[in-house]
């Protein structure tokens, strides 16, 4: 027997007990009376910026009598010029003031292709439309890539500008990013190795020795070789600009250049896009309507690869959710250093605010990483910047952001952390207390010089629906892993106590950090 | 503030929201008490049902779990160019992950796996060659589908199994053949859009075992040739030509993410 009654302010619809709908839950709705339809929207990005680059290279032979001879090679590349665009926008209609997201369904249809040149072009059959063309898909989040080939990226994005939605293209083209190892997209196969290449094309000619294309590139090119010219051989010349073709074993000085600097590329694309947008709402601010007066809005994990020596990481503009008077910032933070050193942090500020400590599972000297709980009432702006000062200097760090609102006390429930220096023969735990509807918070971190893999954290005694592992590494030396776990109590708790564990990592520095608030 | 259900049926609105004040009758449409009810829009925040919105209500049969065995991708063994080679293959794939029987494009669907969200383009797979597979939920009126986008990469792509956690939505517009309120079994609300037999998605609560997300902003970036996708709280994807480099140069990390969930 289904029922609709109003009970504590909350009005109920519930069946044999069960309850089915209540004005306590944030349900997600959408608003079909302003709802926003586009058909046949033409979404055009323009042909790459171009410029020619090409390679000489020389080798030269010695028998014992000295000089025996040499074989040059000359030959071009079509490159791409690096470049970041946004083009102009394009406004598809308004929504209300105040909404939270917008169902966005997208279809596309690739209606330009970009052309594929002859003889060959490095890229043809890579540039292709990412999701599937002529089918609704969502895009939920508004962003859309449509295009991802080396060394060009294309995406659109739905955006609601202060009530007006938009369509906004960017196009970005890369530049210097082919390593000396370089595995995708280019290799330099049977590359001659200490050739000395030099460009023709640069005004400024580098005479050093250029053991990979990212170095060209980078040094006298731009952007990256998107299509192959041809090869004109010669030898014996130290003059590589003026070489003529030869296919066979003669060549010449002062000669006309026989390879054809024409550029037949076009890798203009453009789309017929369709778009069924619904904006949306989550009943009201999330704080006002959960049940117990709490909420939590999860934020999302940053991490810093890029910290070698850092005494202090700042993450810059970090989302923080909805301003209230009652909000409170919490992050979880794992430090990681190549040294041996102890790097538990020394202070943590929060959009300026100086964070209290609540747990921190520091292993100790000799020992290279930390996992720590700070949080801070932050009542205003909806970003921060999160700043970590270090007692030792850090490779890679990363943070994990909740903001929390209408907590009963910002006094943990509970706290606990637990630490092995890497000689124990067991793994780790703690029994956490908590409160139910409350939210559970654990961090945990682990040294693995071999992979970069990822503790192995458990959250016995309660269902554990939202396990969330991370990794971090310093980007260049993988010397550790860590990760960042979060449960909300309010998921599955029962009033029994948490037994958040590190298993099957024996032998291996790991810490642990857990806070309850309610 | 007083929280409220009222009914207009020569409006055809019946809502639950709160009063934003006492000025006039109750059961006057135009009277400033009821403003959420005739204009909800302009009183997003304190509108909790409403017969004019659309809610996420799982069509029959849903939520399901499926398991795609997707499949491995050969090494691709690129293509010389000059003293260059590039690693051009392209592959593409969809997979079936249930029949909706709807008859029509479904108005939403929510795939997760692993207790994530995939944004559309967003790699589930990268390999160590700098290859990616990218997945993509798409639908048409009668399956809903994963699409699989693919760059092998010198070393190709091992195959992968991933267990799919699926919701598809069912239109929750007009019933023509159902009451502004009624019931009492089954008992439903806003002609048919709420229904004391079926289940809806809301936020997150005790006993929750399938925890979803409604992504507010941007999910991806892109810079230096390279998209970075950021999932909810734990994954960076960036993806270009070679993965895991130096590549995408550019201070994205995402935007608010909602956890819900559908109801029991």
């Amino acid at each position: 027997m289904a029922k609709f009654t109003k009970s504590g302010g909350d009005f109920e619809l519930t069946d044999s007990g069960v309850t089915k709908w209540s004005s306590a839950w944030l349900t997600s709705a959408t608003l079909p009376d302003n709802a926003v339809s586009v058909t046949g929207q033409t979404v055009d990005f323009g042909d790459l910026n171009k410029d020619n680059a090409l390679f000489w290279s020389r080798l030269t032979q010695f028998d014992g009598a000295g000089y025996s001879g040499g074989i040059e090679h000359t030959f071009g590349y079509i490159t791409a010029v690096d470049e970041e665009t946004s083009y102009a926008d394009i406004t598809l209609g308004t929504v209300p003031a105040g909404i939270d997201f917008l169902r966005i369904q997208a279809r596309i249809n690739r209606t330009t292709d970009p052309t594929a040149p002859t003889p060959a072009n490095m890229m043809t059959g890579a540039l292709t439309p990412i999701p599937p063309e002529n089918e609704w898909f969502m895009a939920r989040g508004g962003f859309i890539p449509l295009e991802a080939a080396f060394p060009v990226a294309r995406a659109i994005s739905v955006v609601n500008d202060s009530g007006t939605l938009k369509l906004r293209r960017r196009q970005s083209i890369g530049k210097n990013n082919i390593p000396d190892d370089c595995v995708q997209g280019w290799s330099l196969g049977n590359a001659p190795k200490n050739y000395t290449f030099l460009s023709a094309a640069s005004s400024s000619i580098q005479a050093g020795i250029v053991e990979s294309l990212g170095e060209f590139t980078y040094d006298a090119a731009k952007g990256q070789p998107i299509y192959y010219l041809g090869e004109v051989s010669s030898a014996g010349s130290a003059d590589h600009t003026n070489r003529e073709n030869t296919t066979d074993t003669s060549y010449y000085r002062g000669g006309a250049n026989q390879m054809d600097l024409t550029d037949t590329t076009n890798f203009q694309s453009v789309y017929s896009i369709d778009l069924k947008i619904e904006p949306g709402h989550f009943a009201t601010d999330p704080v006002l309507k959960a049940p117990t007066g709490k909420s939590v809005l999860r934020a999302i994990y940053l991490y810093d690869t890029n910290s070698a020596g850092e005494t202090t990481t700042t993450y810059s503009g970090v989302s923080i959710g909805n301003a209230d008077s009652t909000r409170q910032v919490l992050v979880m933070i794992v430090g990681g250093s190549t040294g041996v050193l102890a790097v538990p942090p020394s202070s943590v500020t929060i959009g300026g605010i100086t964070a209290t400590q609540l747990a921190l599972a520091d292993p100790g000297a000799d020992n290279f990483l930390s996992a720590s709980i700070y949080m801070a009432a932050v009542p205003t702006g909806t970003t921060g910047a999160i700043v970590v000062n270090w007692t030792n200097p850090v490779e890679a760090s990363s943070v994990l952001v909740y903001s929390l609102y209408h907590l009963s006390s910002t006094t943990p429930v509970d706290h606990e952390t637990a630490t092995a220096d890497g000689t124990e023969t067991s793994n780790i735990s703690v029994t956490l207390h908590n409160t139910a509807g409350g939210f559970a918070f654990v961090c945990s971190a682990h040294l693995d010089t071999v992979t970069n893999g990822v503790p192995n954290q458990t959250l016995g005694g309660v269902n554990n629906p939202g396990f969330h592992p991370i990794v971090m590494s310093n980007g260049t030396t993988v010397f550790s892993s860590s990760a960042l776990c979060i449960e909300d109590a309010v998921q599955g708790s029962t009033g029994t106590d948490l037994v958040p564990a590190i298993t099957g990592e024996t032998g291996r520095v790991i810490a642990l950090a857990a806070v309850s608030l309610f | 503030m007083t929280r409220v259900f009222r009914g207009f049926p020569a409006s055809g609105i019946v809502a639950v929201f709160d009063e934003p004040n006492t000025t006039g009758a109750w059961n006057d449409i135009n009277a400033s008490r009821n403003g959420p009810a005739k204009t909800p829009a302009s009183f997003i925040d304190t509108v909790y049902l409403h017969s004019r919105y659309n809610y996420f209500v799982p069509a029959s049969g849903f939520p399901l779990s499926k398991t795609i065995s997707h499949v491995l991708y050969a090494a691709d063994t690129g293509t010389a160019f000059g003293i260059a080679t590039s690693f051009i293959d392209h592959d593409s794939a969809d997979y079936k992950l249930a029949d909706h029987g709807l008859g029509a494009v479904p108005v939403d669907w929510m795939v997760a796996a692993n207790g994530i969200e995939y944004p559309v383009g967003c790699p589930i797979q990268v390999g160590a060659g700098g290859g990616r597979r990218s997945i993509s939920f798409w639908a048409d009126a009668t399956s809903l589908w994963v699409h699989e986008d693919v760059k092998p990469g010198a070393p190709g792509l091992p195959a992968l199994s991933v267990t799919y956690y699926v919701v598809v939505y069912r239109p929750t517009g007009d019933d023509p053949g159902a009451a502004l309120f009624s019931g009492p079994s089954p008992m439903q609300m806003g002609r048919g859009r709420i229904k004391s037999t079926e289940h809806v998605l809301r936020d997150v609560q005790s006993g929750d075992s399938n925890v979803l997300s409604i992504q507010t902003a941007d999910s991806g970036d892109l810079v230096n040739g390279h998209f970075r996708h950021v999932l909810l709280d734990s994954l960076s994807y960036d993806v270009g030509p070679i993965i895991g480099k130096d590549t995408y140069t550019g201070s994205f990390w995402g935007g608010p993410q909602k956890q819900v969930a559908v109801s029991s």
